[in-house]
């Protein structure tokens, strides 16, 4: 360290005269970090909807851009990662891990279960990256950060859609018929793509306080994959086991993938699953949200 | 008197420097000093600054690398928080820097619309403008290609180009203006005054005297976070540049580092 750093104690600048209450004095004049009603707010967010729509579809459009198979990826993807799993646990375990007098195979049941799970999944990793991977941006522009979230989301929903005709496709084959509750899959599908908002919203803030946050992230998806009953029904495991089969059932991500199942195995749909699917949704968008709102001004600190 | 456009007060800002101080095998070897014993330092980038500039003033701010010039910008653009003081503004500064929120896999025309969407233009008003903006950017020809396919000149056109479409009332640019041939500065000089003209107010982080010259109606001299000249161009410049050459004169003195 030279001495050229050392600050001139002798600068004959002076403090300007400001007064004690300058928006009194000055009534144009407003804080600059001052954070705008929840009205304005979400009004704000509204006038940058092109931005949240353009800048996922991209993104996307660049993903697979360097490979051969190109876009085909997005379809491969859920397709390869059914074959996976139906290779060890049907032909491999080939044990039953679904009721015996099911109207469905085991293929048409897992598939059901993975796609939906990767849609959840997929967004809360997005959404721990969020903060850190925009940082630039988060520095040069002023937008609602909650844009961030809500891009990242309404891209991977794009993604899914791809996914969702594949798993369509694949329960289709495995002879199921299909039924006017097929359409159901788009109130779900949108129902649980708030729920992922607010998982989003959750996950960025904490890893922009706790960056051991992004390394904790994929086991507990692991463990939650395991537990969600997307291998096997939970039914057939916890016949003698109510408090277990309870808790095993009130997951949100099991809810919604009864709520995928039913309306594509088996053309119903329960009431039950709705309540308890729509319940995780409202109450963790709401806390979602104002927890990734509290910390707004923060972020610049990225 | 009208009111001032921005009023900085006393403000400091701090940031956390994560920094790797475990042992080292390196460090036992030659038995160098360790870091100290924290896991994160903290710099003071800005420090106590204060200073008040009112409608048409245009503000260089210059100094030298790391001496804090464009944390103090990002922290009055409300983009960074301060640790200490309140900064104040008639309304939000614009900082020119969409090109953050630019995609270039993407087309010149798709990235007006996401540059100046990102900036709050509503899609309606954007369609309205984009011919203008890539006109002023002087790309209209290149419009349908990829971003990554221009020139970063032409990239920095079409920037500013955007930038100050939603003709902000406070506009920052920071080093921006040394990009483009002469018939690009001159156009962006105009529009430059334009803003000032219409009661606004610029800041401008250069290292090139003269285009601070040009442009500055008065001169914030930022050395290690701390305001040390306050003036017209002609006080403030000449103090910096004798500053700077009694710095170097030193370092080159005894030490041949």
């Amino acid at each position: 360290m030279s001495g050229a750093s050392s600050a001139d104690p002798t600068s004959t600048v002076s403090a300007p005269e400001i007064p004690a209450d300058v928006e009194a004095t000055w009534p144009s004049l407003r804080p600059v970090n001052a954070q705008p009603g929840l009205r304005l707010y979400l009004e704000e967010m509204w006038a940058r909807r092109s931005f949240m729509v353009v800048v996922p579809a991209g993104d996307l459009k660049a993903r697979h851009q360097d490979t051969m198979l190109g876009q085909l990826w997005h379809m491969f993807n859920p397709l390869l990662l059914t074959a996976v799993y139906f290779l060890i646990f049907d032909v491999i375990v080939n044990r039953s891990l679904i009721n015996e007098d099911a109207t469905y195979g085991y293929l048409a049941f897992l598939v059901a279960g993975i796609i939906p799970y990767q849609y959840t999944q997929k967004t809360v990793m997005q959404g721990a990256r969020l903060i850190i991977s925009n940082r630039s941006l988060i520095q040069s522009v002023r937008f609602p950060r909650a844009v961030l979230p809500v891009s990242a989301v309404i891209g991977e929903l794009m993604a899914h859609g791809t996914a969702l005709f594949v798993m369509l496709a694949v329960i289709l084959a495995t002879g199921v018929r299909p039924s006017i509750a097929w359409l159901l899959v788009i109130p779900i599908t949108f129902f649980q793509s708030i729920f992922n908002l607010g998982l989003s919203f959750l996950a960025s803030r904490l890893t922009f306080h706790f960056r051991d946050f992004q390394n904790i992230l994929p086991f507990a998806l692991r463990l939650w994959f395991y537990i969600s009953g997307i291998l096997f029904e939970i039914e057939q495991f916890t016949q003698d086991h109510p408090t277990r089969r309870l808790l095993l059932e009130a997951n949100p991500i099991n809810a919604f993938i009864r709520l995928i199942r039913d309306a594509t195995l088996e053309g119903r749909t329960e009431l039950s699953a709705w309540i308890l699917a729509l319940g995780w949704t409202g109450g963790l968008l709401v806390a979602g949200f104002f927890y990734f709102r509290a910390a707004e001004t923060e972020y610049g600190r990225v | 008197m009208s009111d001032p456009t921005v009023v900085v007060h006393d403000v400091s800002v701090t940031y956390r420097i994560h920094a790797d101080s475990r042992p080292t095998l390196r460090r036992l070897l030659v038995g160098g000093r360790p870091s100290e014993g924290r896991r994160h330092r903290d710099v003071e980038a800005v420090k106590n600054v204060s200073f008040i500039v009112h409608p048409g003033e245009s503000v260089g701010i210059i100094g030298r690398n790391g001496s804090g010039k464009s944390t103090l910008l990002r922290a009055m653009a409300g983009l960074l928080p301060a640790t200490s003081g309140q900064i104040w503004a008639q309304s939000v500064p614009v900082l020119l820097g969409v090109q953050a929120a630019l995609n270039s896999e993407l087309s010149a025309r798709r990235n007006v619309l996401l540059g100046g969407t990102a900036l709050g233009m509503t899609k309606t008003e954007v369609d309205g403008r984009v011919d203008d903006i890539l006109e002023f950017a002087g790309v209209e020809q290149f419009q349908d290609l990829p971003l990554r396919a221009f020139s970063s000149g032409m990239k920095a056109r079409l920037q500013f180009a955007i930038s100050t479409a939603v003709r902000p009332q406070i506009l920052m640019i920071d080093e921006a203006l040394a990009v483009g041939d002469e018939e690009f500065k001159e156009k962006s000089g105009e529009r430059i005054r334009e803003i000032m003209g219409s009661a606004g107010t610029l800041f401008l982080v250069a290292h090139a005297m003269p285009t601070i010259e040009e442009l500055c109606s008065r001169v914030i001299w930022i050395d290690d976070g701390r305001i040390r000249g306050d003036g017209s161009p002609d006080e403030v410049i000449p103090a910096y540049r004798s500053a700077w050459r009694a710095a170097r004169k030193r370092r080159e003195g005894p030490e041949s580092d």
